[in-house]
């Protein structure tokens, strides 16, 4: 990496050799930029498997100009309506959290609405998936590796994700391990492998579509610890996010965004689906493995 | 079936009869005398005294008026030939008649051809205009300077050979018989009364070629330009239609499509990476090089490979008659070529060197700040080329390009060494040879090698640990092609040209390479991806009215990749149909298909570009582009005007997906081997626009104005949500004008300004806090466990409203140069003075966000070039 990392400065350094007598601007006075105008940012991500749904409000910033001034957001309102009951969210709290216990329910779809004063008032809608849409299948077994002329035993987990439901679906897949050890209790995240022929891909969080009818296949590896098993006794959670179209697109351009401090990035905006505003408001149905080690 | 016997049976021994009756009427004995008698009366005897009826028309009056003969027992037939003789007159019997009519004659024709050579130098000459006034047609030298054109016998003609830079030669034909016609031309002599043409054809309404442009190399040399090194490409880019990309770069950026869109060919050989120093410098020499031609669009179908354009290069042949040579000495580098006989005007040589010397200031400089670091960087090229006159049937060549960039950055202390060095370029080869069947077919077959490598090492040498560690990593791409064309000259109407090539591409996308003295020697991912391009073709310039000139033909290419085979048959046609004598409407139709992709997304031609195939997954592009034009020459004060507006569209054209980034080295490792499939998204493009070009050919102060009115746009399913976009070097306006005043004999003053709308830009409208839902992996890869509700604040986000909305500040820049020419006893030197960015425009190169003194967000233009003077050497002898 550091060899690498020193090929990347000498570019650099030859770029700013041919750059000998570059100068800079001040650029504001010269690119025609649009006036601020603040809108609303709504984040909620609903499941009929929680209890209550969450709501975020805050609002955009200034980007060129006065970066110290946060536009006030409060006291805002926000309502959840389920076709033809509308509901309101519970007092937004200083974080711009608030909340509301409803049980969401799968294939219905939802619509929120937030107002404040000074702002346009913002809605979003989002279609639940259907339960059952996705099946997934862990299939484990162990494997032994001399490395270094020590013997090791790993545990293979060979993860198929099935869409069941007749159509193109949106799948989010993470998984994670708990170790539980004499002195505090630990999760790690699962890095996949994708089983995909010539790719290196390793990942602990993957988004995909799986058309109709399709199935993926994911590889995940773990070190099982020899001997003492009072100290670590594991657990595998495999999870299986059936999400909306919406849900997949914000993932996606947040995995996307890159801050632009690189002038050569691409363009990478983050996906809003809040009418008048900014943020998200999608939704999941959870499907979930266990597998206990031992 | 016995049926059908018998009647042909019958059928054949009717004719059979016929003929034999027929036979007898000519084979009867006559005996006829008559003395000055007309023919016509003749006639009315023999008939009395044969009874066989002589039938023609009253018109027929090309019947002798007077005949005298003497026959006594001879055929009817002799007594006839005798009575005709002389006469245009000819006869057939049908029954007991014979038939009496005017012969009809076809005409005769004959072919004039040859080469057309540079006088001086025997250099072949490419493009030269070919012309006979009397039959208001002609036609132009091919690549290697040949032509040839079928006329009627019995028109007087003559020739008339011209070129742009050369005094014009007039031949006339008295003989109409079949002639080989060489013809050598002065140059030099009308050297400032063309400055550039857009078509090489001064008579553009006679060419069915449109939207294409050459460069004659002379004028190049007369433009300033940065750091007064002479460059093909930037004098390109002052065409409507081409535009630049970042300041200060060669890349061409031709209707709306990407430099990766571009096909650049050297004496037949593919170049991969046309630029030296992220494209401030082309590759391309112009002391090397004869002649320089880029086609926007109307491609003929023996292009083909690239959706935008074609640059064809062809490098000098070198003098067969005399040793010559030319270089020049500039503030960042120095340039040589020789070139003479091998064997006068059989065989000759050509070799041509320019190198940067950048290294040799900066090594010593930054020796003053470390003494035990060492940083260099240089480029050099170099272009050979050796041919073989076998007589007018044979003629062999043999070129090649060898060009790299080195940087190497060496630290040493006591017995630790480090040495770094990062390396790239080029190498091409082509060994052509010209075959002349006869005077109307041509067959050029060529063997093409070309190679394009980058290579990055580190050498680590600790002696006292007993340490040595080396490690590589390279990429590249290498062709080895094969390309038959054949030109086929039936008569003045049609010029045929078909052919048919192969190339097979060996990709090397990503391979590293280890070797420590501890742990051994090894390799990762060496593995290659291979691809063959295979394309026929056949085209046909037409002539059918005087009027009226046509270019038509199909090509049909395939590409072998991995897991998939694609093949396309793209058709072509352009015509010209000329409006006036000096007027000329064009209008053309090409389709075009790329099998190969250039992964950049930077903007500036970095040496990691990767050229990669298309796959299963990723297909070729494609594009259909629709121009049509007007030209109209005027023949005082030498003015010309051109007018062409034209509609592309593309599709599959290659995008980056969002959030990717090539310009760091470490990128590379994933957007190569087959990971960059991942990397990669497509779309469709659309572009549109009008060019302009009023250009003044003749006098002291000539030049052109090129003014360019474009609209670009892109849509692609996962690049800004779907949504349409302008791409990013959608330029509106842009204007170039160029001027060359020849003060006297001896000074030379020159000028160019350009202005461009601002380059399309994203630029954030606000920011927010984004809040996601999902455990994140942090930097140990540990469980990050979710806020209730799952809504985890993630970070800030900046707020674009759309993808390119936005414009960096307009660019415009003024060049100014005087050369001082002195002719000295051993040949002609130049001193030349130039100055880029004469009034110091801080022209945008990038754009970033920053923070003033009052942490208030600001946006930061950064600038590269302000006023540079230079100051140029050149010599000539």
């Amino acid at each position: 990496m550091k060899f690498i990392l020193t090929i990347t400065e000498g570019l650099f350094i030859l770029l700013l050799i041919s750059t000998l007598f570059s100068c800079e601007e001040i650029e504001n006075n010269h690119v025609d930029l649009p006036d601020f105008e603040p809108e609303l940012v709504v984040h909620s991500f609903i499941s009929p498997s929680d209890t209550a749904i969450l709501l975020h409000i805050g609002t955009t910033r200034n980007i060129f100009g006065k970066l110290q001034d946060y536009p006030k957001y409060l006291p805002a309102k926000a309502w959840l309506i389920d076709g033809s009951n509308t509901i309101a969210f519970g007092n937004i709290d200083s974080t711009g959290i608030c909340s509301l216990k409803y049980a969401v329910q799968p294939g219905e779809s939802y619509k929120i609405t937030a107002e404040c004063q000074g702002y346009p008032s913002v809605t979003a809608t989002t279609s639940v998936p259907e339960s059952g849409n996705f099946d997934i299948e862990v299939d484990t077994f162990t494997t032994s590796e001399i490395l270094y002329d020590y013997s090791y035993t790993f545990l293979n987990l060979k993860i198929h994700v099935r869409n069941t439901s007749g159509r193109i679906n949106y799948c989010r897949l993470y998984g994670f391990l708990t170790t539980y050890t004499v002195y505090d209790t630990l999760k790690y995240n699962i890095v996949f492998d994708n089983n995909v022929e010539n790719t290196e891909t390793t990942t602990t969080n993957i988004l995909e579509t799986i058309n109709d009818g399709g199935e993926k296949v994911y590889n995940a590896k773990i070190y099982i610890y020899p001997g003492d098993t009072t100290t670590h006794a594991e657990d595998i959670r495999i999870v299986a996010l059936n999400t909306d179209y919406d849900y997949y697109r914000f993932h996606i351009s947040e995995e996307n965004y890159t801050n632009t401090d690189n002038p050569f990035s691409e363009f990478a905006p983050v996906f809003s689906n809040i009418e008048n505003g900014k943020g998200i408001f999608c939704s999941y149905i959870k499907n979930e493995e266990m597998i206990k080690i031992k | 079936m016995k049926f059908i016997f018998s009647f042909l049976f019958s059928i054949f021994f009717f004719h059979s009869g016929l003929y034999a009756q027929t036979e007898d009427i000519l084979e009867v004995k006559v005996n006829y005398s008559c003395n000055d008698l007309p023919a016509k009366e003749a006639l009315k005897q023999i008939a009395e005294k044969t009874g066989i009826i002589f039938t023609y028309s009253s018109n027929l009056v090309s019947l002798p008026g007077s005949v005298t003969l003497n026959v006594v027992d001879k055929s009817l037939r002799t007594l006839l030939n005798q009575l005709l003789q002389g006469t245009n007159i000819e006869y057939k019997t049908i029954g007991k008649q014979v038939i009496l009519q005017e012969k009809k004659t076809t005409p005769k024709k004959f072919t004039v051809s040859g080469y057309v050579r540079e006088d001086g130098s025997s250099e072949l000459l490419t493009g030269v205009n070919v012309y006979i006034p009397q039959l208001k047609t002609g036609t132009v030298t091919n690549t290697y300077g040949f032509y040839s054109l079928t006329v009627n016998a019995g028109d007087a003609i003559s020739l008339e050979f011209s070129f742009v830079g050369y005094n014009t030669v007039t031949i006339k034909i008295d003989q109409p018989v079949d002639r080989e016609l060489n013809v050598s031309l002065v140059p030099g002599a009308t050297l400032d009364e063309v400055v550039i043409s857009a078509e090489n054809n001064s008579r553009q309404s006679e060419s069915a070629k449109m939207s294409t442009i050459s460069v004659p190399i002379a004028q190049i040399k007369n433009v300033p330009s940065l750091m007064g090194e002479k460059d093909v490409l930037k004098v390109l880019q002052l065409m409507p239609g081409v535009q630049k990309g970042m300041e200060g770069s060669s890349g061409l950026y031709v209707r709306g499509g990407g430099p990766d869109q571009n096909l650049v060919i050297l004496d037949d050989a593919t170049v991969y990476n046309i630029n030296h120093l992220f494209g401030f410098f082309s590759i391309f020499n112009g002391d090397a090089i004869k002649s320089v031609e880029l086609t926007k669009g109307g491609f003929p179908a023996r292009y083909g490979g690239r959706l935008s354009s074609v640059l064809d290069i062809n490098m000098k042949e070198g003098n067969k008659e005399e040793w010559h040579g030319e270089g020049g000495i500039g503030l960042i580098s120095s340039r040589l070529t020789v070139e003479g006989p091998l064997k006068k005007n059989k065989s000759s040589v050509l070799i041509s060197g320019r190198r940067t010397y950048a290294d040799l200031i900066s090594r010593p400089l930054t020796k003053t700040i470390s003494k035990s670091t060492t940083v260099g960087y240089y480029f050099y090229d170099l272009n050979t080329k050796v041919n073989y006159d076998f007589g007018d049937k044979n003629k062999l060549y043999l070129s090649g390009y060898f060009g790299m960039d080195k940087f190497l950055l060496k630290d040493k202390v006591n017995d630790y060494e480090n040495i770094i060095g990062l390396n790239w370029g080029n190498e091409t080869g082509t060994c052509r040879w010209n075959h002349l069947f006869n005077q109307k077919l041509f067959l050029n077959t060529s063997v093409i090698f070309s190679n394009y490598i980058f290579k990055i090492d580190e050498k680590y040498k600790a002696i006292s640990e007993g340490k040595d560690y080396y490690i590589e990593y390279n990429s590249g791409i290498r062709d080895y092609a094969v390309k038959f064309d054949f030109d086929y000259i039936p008569g003045s109407k049609h010029w045929i040209k078909t052919g048919a090539s192969g190339i097979y591409h060996k990709f090397k996308p990503y391979v590293f390479i280890e070797d420590d003295n501890d742990i051994g020697s090894h390799i990762f991912n060496s593995k290659t991806i291979d691809g063959t391009e295979i394309a026929v073709y056949a085209e046909d310039t037409y002539h059918p009215f005087s009027f009226m000139k046509l270019n038509g033909g199909f090509r049909y290419s395939n590409f072998i990749a991995k897991k998939r085979t694609y093949s396309f048959l793209e058709p072509r046609l352009s015509a010209a149909f000329r409006l006036k004598p000096d007027m000329a409407f064009k209008a053309s139709y090409a389709t075009m298909n790329q099998y190969i992709h250039l992964l950049s997304n930077t903007g500036i031609s970095l040496p990691t570009d990767l050229w990669v195939p298309s796959t299963d997954k990723i297909k070729p592009q494609n594009s259909w582009q629709l121009a049509a034009g007007i030209t109209k020459d005027f023949s005082s004060p030498g003015f010309s005007v051109s007018l062409e507006g034209y509609y592309k569209e593309m599709k599959n054209i290659i995008g980056y997906k969002e959030g990717s980034s090539y310009l760091d080295i470490n990128e590379v490792s994933s957007a190569s081997g087959l990971q960059w499939e991942k990397n990669v998204t497509s779309g469709k493009g659309w572009s549109y626009g009008m060019e302009l070009l009023l250009q003044k050919k003749t006098g002291r102060l000539n030049g052109w104005i090129g003014y360019t009115l474009s609209w670009s746009m892109q849509q692609f399913d996962s690049l800004n949500f779907g949504k349409k976009f302008y791409a990013k070097y959608d330029r509106r306006h842009d204007i170039s004008i160029v001027g060359i005043y020849e003060l006297t004999k001896k000074i030379t003053l020159s000028a160019i300004w350009v202005y461009g709308t601002g380059n399309a830009l994203s630029l954030p409208i606000s920011q927010y806090n984004s809040y996601s839902h999902m455990p994140e992996k942090d930097d140990d890869n540990y469980y990050y466990p979710p806020t209730p509700g799952n809504l985890i604040f993630n970070r800030e986000v900046e707020n674009y409203k759309n993808k390119n909305d936005f414009r960096m500040a307009p660019y415009h820049r003024l060049d100014i140069g005087i050369q001082f020419h002195k002719q000295k006893k051993w040949g002609e030197r130049t001193w030349e003075i130039s100055v880029y960015n004469a009034y110091n425009r801080t022209n945008p190169f990038f754009y970033y966000k920053n923070k003033d003194e009052n942490d208030n967000g600001i946006l930061v233009r950064a600038s590269l070039f302000p006023v540079i003077p230079s100051v140029t050497y050149s010599f000539k002898f």
